[in-house]
């Protein structure tokens, strides 16, 4: 199997604080991956471990293939990533931060960094300062700088913090573009549910620093199909019933007189009694 | 590694640090002439004069020296903008010789 992201139980340490502690980490080529967790799981901390930002305790990344140490970092050139907040230069112009960006690459495409900021919608900006910029369009810069350069794999941490929900749509569909037609493979993270499952293929699930679980959407949907079926007279006042009385939220209505219960928590026999 | 400075330059403040090269340089050279033709003309006659006259000089080359360094090395870690440096594929160590090379570089022209 082809992986872009190896890590070979990863562990943080930072002040006798354990802060991620043995993740086995795959990434394959082309894909969506998504991490999901809570502020402080240490999604960030992995992050930063991947982009060569800080270095492991113990255990190894490796990057397509090859292992990222401290004097061999060739494979963060084949990486674009936005973490945790974007940092610009901000005295500069937008453009100057971009060709600084370029030139550190050894990036020589003039058209790329006019055609990377048509892609995000952001035009006419080039000689503004990066300080005069509002959060949601620091974001999009950001999402620019990480994808100039056309990488196989980028790295985006919390991309749609600070945007507006049609920035968040854009985002959204830009990232499903670029996987489709570069096929570049991203690494999302977030810790909103909802976000994450409509752009991830795969989920990763850390908690307190640990990798609980690894899933495929397809997984959790084939999980979710077991469902009682109701036929009322009056939709309605048996939703109200099922909602307030049972504390059933997860269910939905099908034709008029249906409904279809997936929280299966309650025994079916508790549900027909009332 | 040229290049690497050169790039460490086009990071800076590039107006403020000459300009305030260019006041450096005002006050450092006027200053001298100033004590000894004006305020008294014992100054430019003996070597222990000078050396008292140098003194001060020194001071306000060590301040100037500071500033850069403040600009090229203190000022990336406040801002965070050295992350970004070291998310790049170039070793850290190349990356501060750069940055020491550069600040040193300016210094000297200076003096």
């Amino acid at each position: 199997m082809d992986y872009v992201v190896k890590t070979n139980s990863l562990t943080k340490k930072i002040k006798g604080k354990l802060l991620v502690s043995n993740v086995n980490l795959h990434i394959k080529k082309g894909e969506i991956y998504g991490f999901l967790g809570q502020n402080g799981a240490g999604k960030t901390t992995i992050m930063k471990m991947l982009t060569g930002i800080l270095s492991p305790t113990t255990g190894e990344v490796e990057l397509f293939g090859q292992k990222l140490t401290k004097t061999e970092k060739s494979g963060l050139k084949r990486i674009g990533s936005i973490i945790e907040y974007p940092i610009f230069f901000e005295h500069l112009t937008a453009m100057e931060n971009l060709q600084l960006h370029c030139e550190y690459l050894g990036f020589y495409d003039k058209k790329a960094i006019t055609q990377a900021l048509e892609m995000v919608h952001l035009t006419g900006i080039e000689d503004k300062i990066v300080s005069d910029f509002s959060l949601g369009m620091k974001q999009r810069l950001g999402i620019v700088r990480a994808i100039i350069t056309k990488p196989e794999l980028i790295i985006l941490d919390e991309p749609t913090n600070g945007l507006d929900p049609i920035g968040i749509k854009d985002i959204r569909d830009l990232i499903r573009m670029l996987n489709r037609e570069y096929g570049i493979t991203f690494l999302l993270s977030s810790h909103i549910l909802g976000e994450i499952e409509q752009v991830a293929d795969r989920i990763g699930v850390i908690k307190d620093g640990k990798l609980v679980n690894e899933v495929t959407l397809a997984d959790i949907s084939k999980q979710r199909t077991d469902y009682i079926e109701i036929v009322t007279k009056d939709v309605e006042k048996s939703i109200y019933l099922l909602e307030y009385e049972l504390q059933i939220s997860n269910m939905k209505i099908v034709q008029d007189n249906r409904i279809r219960i997936y929280d299966l928590t309650l025994p079916q026999s508790e549900i027909s009694k009332n | 590694m040229v290049k690497l400075m050169e790039l460490e330059w086009r990071k800076l403040r590039r107006k403020l640090i000459l300009s305030e090269m260019i006041i450096y340089w005002g006050v450092l050279m006027f200053l001298p002439m100033f004590f000894i033709k004006m305020v008294s003309a014992e100054f430019g006659q003996s070597y222990s004069t000078i050396i008292q006259l140098m003194m001060p000089m020194q001071l306000g080359f060590v301040l100037f020296g500071a500033s850069l360094i403040n600009q090229v090395v203190i000022d990336e870690y406040k801002n965070k903008t050295i992350s970004l440096s070291f998310g790049y594929p170039i070793s850290r160590k190349k990356l501060v010789m750069a940055k020491a090379l550069l600040s040193h570089f300016l210094f000297s022209f200076v003096r």
